[in-house]
């Protein structure tokens, strides 16, 4: 009994093992040209998305309790998170650009981590100074085709435009949303609680940083 | 010959079997989804085909299951890299559905079904008239779903040509409904039976 179950796992494990090597090698061999092809994706999204301004990049800033504690507040007043619900800023923010004309700082694009369908979503998104969702662009992600993959079209987005100053908040429900914005949702709803909650940590995170470059 | 060509009619893994069908409603928005789809399912199947029917006196029987899905699983990872790294564009259209092929019934259904009992010649031409089959039956539902529902017929872009084929008098007034997911149903049913309209015909001459 012993020896049988013994030769089982030993044949599993070398099948195993025979797959992960194959694995290694095909990932050595397409990993620089995926990482590449990400980079100059990155590039021109960044490019289209500052409309020809000047993008700069802005470190992270170290764990700050107080800038934690204010994010918490905001993102729970505006129902992204639970009261007391603990997140990380610095995975679900991966990189800020600020945009400047003539020096001054006056947007930011930042990259976003959103929870998908598919797993996690990048996302670029635009924000002015005090918060207000200005544009964004899909970059990777594994929504299904037809359904959450919409999000990857610019005119997804026209349902955020002008949201996200303290006038304004940012939609991060259906129930917020107009109804015929909540029917083109409808479908992807996991979808569009990834991306209106990551647009809406974003439109807070900017309102925090007070024009820093 | 049989072994080959039974895939494509007689056994066709989406009319006749219904193997499959997830990913083929999901995926037949566009004519080019469907060829990169049915791509990636044909060297799935070969690739997992040729390993069970190798590997059938060496797997033990008490664990073939996940010997196979493992098989399955790194012969999908390897299309899926391979795609992302040289058909970027393919691979986003394709999104969560190449990864979904490890659970695709027509690939674990062919590997316990045939490979596993028959020669590794004999598997390979059971993978390629399957993958075929599949690949045939996906690019119909395809094909009519995207005419009708968008009037265009999207294929890969190659030079001047942007890949994009537009119907005339349906690009600006098509189907909507095809587009979407109850269109798929509908298309599906209204092929399968003709499929079997077919069939029957033939039975009887």
């Amino acid at each position: 009994m012993n020896n049988k179950l013994m030769q089982m796992t030993l044949r599993l494990a070398i099948i195993c093992a025979v797959a992960s090597l194959v694995l290694g090698v095909v990932n050595i061999v397409t990993e620089p040209v995926i990482v590449e092809r990400k980079r100059a994706e990155k590039e021109v999204a960044l490019k289209e998305l500052s409309d020809g301004d000047h993008v700069g990049e802005l470190q992270l800033p170290a764990n700050s309790d107080e800038l934690h504690g204010k994010l918490s507040a905001a993102l729970a007043a505006h129902g992204v998170i639970a009261p007391g619900e603990d997140f990380n800023e610095k995975e679900l923010i991966t990189s800020i650009y600020p945009v400047d004309r003539n020096g001054e700082v006056f947007k930011y694009i930042l990259q976003l981590d959103g929870s998908g369908y598919g797993g996690t979503m990048v996302i670029l998104a635009v924000f002015l100074k005090d918060g207000t969702f200005v544009k964004a662009k899909l970059m990777e992600n594994n929504e299904t085709p037809g359904l959450g993959k919409k999000a990857e079209e610019a005119a997804y987005y026209n349902m955020f435009l002008n949201t996200g100053s303290d006038a304004a908040p940012l939609p991060v429900s259906k129930r917020a949303l107009s109804p015929a914005d909540g029917e083109a949702v409808s479908g992807s709803t996991i979808t569009f609680n990834g991306i209106s909650r990551a647009l809406a940590l974003g439109s807070d995170y900017v309102k925090l940083l007070g024009g820093k470059n | 010959m049989f072994n080959f060509l039974k895939g494509l009619f007689k056994e066709n893994p989406i009319f006749v079997l219904a193997l499959g069908l997830c990913p083929t409603l999901a995926v037949s928005t566009q004519v080019v989804n469907a060829i990169g789809m049915g791509a990636g399912v044909i060297f799935v199947l070969i690739g997992s085909n040729i390993m069970v029917s190798l590997l059938k006196n060496f797997i033990p029987d008490e664990v073939h299951i996940p010997a196979y899905i493992v098989i399955i699983a790194s012969f999908v990872t390897i299309v899926d890299m391979l795609m992302q790294a040289f058909v970027p564009a393919l691979s986003a259209s394709l999104g969560v559905f190449v990864k979904l092929i490890v659970v695709n019934c027509i690939i674990l259904g062919r590997a316990e079904a045939y490979a596993s009992k028959n020669s590794v010649k004999d598997s390979i031409v059971d993978a390629l008239g399957m993958g075929i089959g599949f690949t045939i039956g996906l690019l119909v539902i395809s094909l009519v779903r995207e005419v009708l529902g968008s009037g265009t017929i999207t294929l890969f872009p190659m030079g001047n040509f942007d890949g994009v084929i537009e119907i005339p008098g349906l690009v600006d007034a098509p189907v909507r409904i095809f587009s979407l997911s109850p269109g798929a149903l509908l298309a599906m049913g209204f092929l399968m039976a003709g499929f079997n309209w077919l069939k029957s015909k033939k039975k009887e001459d």
